[in-house]
């Protein structure tokens, strides 16, 4: 019998959102009122592993685990001089500086300044650190698995985990039972499904000429002020049938599609240039 | 096919003395299981060892077996830059995280230091001092995500996997998941080396290390016959005359 829940995750699980609608983990706590979510936009694994890992020897059969397993590649950086609210936020630009040399400082936010001191001083060691540990993040979501695989198996706990992405995962569905379940559907595609296809046709004919991912930027654009942790009322519903379906060994329901019609807000968010450099569900 | 990843208790290359490795008249256990690949390099850990397994463990089948040493979660395999690729003399994982002084050392050997090696620590210490930081966690826990994800390489390839730890000391899973396709030897290569020596306590840390991949022939017997029937077999104690053995400094036996 489960007692307790802890959530870990990115966006998609952040509770800082949760105002206008009942929510997947809002709802969880509902029914299991001990429960945890280190949800926390922005978060990469690796973030979400540092709790993880001191959490691990505690778990047993009344615990019940929820993953969000977002991309492997947001490394969390040893930013000491991040303040901390912007952590993620300076964490994505290393990463970004990193990879694209072309990139340009952006300066929509006030802490860009602090943080291009800060990375005209560090980012050598910052690359030398990727560098080092390239192999680990590349294959760190399916080390990530294998332990909460294993720690099913061990502490006898619960696992459930989405990825935002399906291609990170090597173990897939394959390996479901009683403990242990991987959903099916990648929580990027249930973002993007939800809308309606009329939406992505206007969307593809307005914005021609643009690369997918310049439409993709735009679409999740439109969640900063819609949608809350880029799903909709109904998904979120879904979402907390999934868990309960694994838990009472019900049926796991799909997520919705064409459900979402965008209603993108031009005064609201200003031009999109400002979001080209975000992670696309941050 | 047999593929053995891990660091001087499976090194094809070891020298014992200046001498090639089967000094002692005996063939070391990697050299009696068949036809295998041994990726093993001395001094290396985990690090390492998974990055020559990233390339290999999609292509295996049931017919193939996977013999793994988990050695030190803290040898990291740091970066070597380009100016300094060609020198042999390095060896990265020579440079470590000191936990008590909080900062990365250059490991002092018996030999005299190559200089080459001093100029790529002088110049990326405080480089690996960052990545340290930044990875410190996952680097801590290195032991159990690697156990873990041999352990899910043999649900999904369904091919055998054999673990050796030097300590079992960090192992998360100690033998609890045992079955016919994963094996994992409850039971630390170091202490097994060290308990070789009668007297092993008042010799711990000996100056010369006389044996094929730290063992004696009669533990390489018995590791073979682990490999092979992949069940608990205990390893030899307290049969080495430890005298040629002489002691000295604070550096492992098997580094």
């Amino acid at each position: 019998m489960i007692k307790r829940v802890t959530i870990y995750g990115d966006s998609f699980a952040e509770p800082q959102w949760a105002n206008s609608h009942p929510t997947w983990y809002g709802r969880l706590r509902d029914r299991w009122p001990d429960t945890v979510n280190y949800g926390k936009s922005g978060a990469g694994p690796m973030y979400s592993f540092k709790q993880f890992y001191q959490d691990l020897p505690k778990l047993n059969y009344e615990d019940l685990i929820v993953f969000v397993m977002s991309g492997a590649p947001r490394i969390y950086f040893n930013i000491k001089e991040a303040p901390s609210d912007d952590i993620h936020q300076w964490n994505n630009n290393i990463c970004r500086k990193i990879v694209d040399k072309t990139h340009r400082p952006s300066d929509h936010f006030q802490s860009e300044s602090e943080f291009d001191k800060w990375a005209s001083l560090n980012i050598d060691k910052a690359r030398f650190a990727l560098d080092t540990f390239r192999d680990e993040t590349i294959y760190g979501n399916w080390k990530y698995e294998s332990l909460l695989y294993t720690a099913s198996r061990i502490q006898k706990c619960k696992i459930f985990i989405w990825h935002t992405c399906m291609e990170e995962s090597y173990m897939k569905t394959s390996l479901n039972d009683d403990n242990f379940y991987v959903h099916n559907e990648s929580l990027e595609e249930a973002c993007s499904n939800e809308y309606v296809e009329e939406q992505r046709r206007a969307d593809k004919k307005e914005s021609e000429g643009w690369t997918e991912k310049d439409r993709r930027e735009r679409r999740e654009a439109f969640d900063l002020g819609h949608r809350v942790n880029h799903l909709t009322e109904m998904n979120h519903e879904v979402m907390y049938k999934q868990i309960v379906g694994f838990v009472d060994g019900r049926e796991i329901p799909k997520f919705l599609k064409n459900v979402y019609k965008g209603t993108y807000n031009k005064e609201m968010h200003g031009n999109l240039d400002l979001f080209h450099d975000e992670f696309v569900y941050d | 096919m047999i593929d053995i990843y891990g660091d001087s208790f499976a090194d094809p290359a070891v020298t014992i003395a200046g001498k090639p490795i089967g000094y002692g008249g005996f063939r070391p256990w990697h050299e009696r299981l068949g036809k295998v690949r041994n990726f093993a390099k001395s001094s290396t850990g985990p690090h390492y060892s998974l990055r020559e397994l990233y390339k290999c463990y999609k292509k295996y089948t049931k017919d193939d077996h996977i013999i793994f040493i988990i050695s030190g979660h803290n040898r990291i395999h740091f970066h070597v830059p380009e100016e300094f690729k060609q020198k042999d003399s390095i060896c990265p994982e020579d440079a470590m995280w000191d936990p008590v002084i909080q900062r990365i050392t250059l490991y002092k050997e018996h030999r005299k230091k190559p200089q080459e090696k001093q100029k790529w620590y002088d110049k990326h210490n405080q480089h690996m001092d960052y990545a340290c930081r930044t990875f410190q966690e996952e680097i801590d826990t290195l032991t159990e995500k690697c156990e873990s994800f041999l352990y899910m390489i043999s649900r999904l390839q369904q091919c055998k996997v054999t673990v050796f730890l030097l300590s079992t000391a960090r192992s998360y899973m100690k033998d609890r998941l045992n079955d016919d396709l994963f094996y994992l030897h409850n039971y630390g290569l170091m202490t097994a080396s060290n308990e070789e020596f009668i007297n092993f306590k008042q010799n711990r840390y000996p100056k010369w290390e006389l044996r094929a991949n730290h063992l004696s022939k009669e533990n390489h017997d018995i590791m073979t016959d682990i490999i092979q029937t992949r069940t608990f077999k205990p390893f030899k104690k307290n049969f080495v005359d430890s005298t040629p053995f002489e002691q000295v400094e604070e550096r492992f036996i098997y580094d």
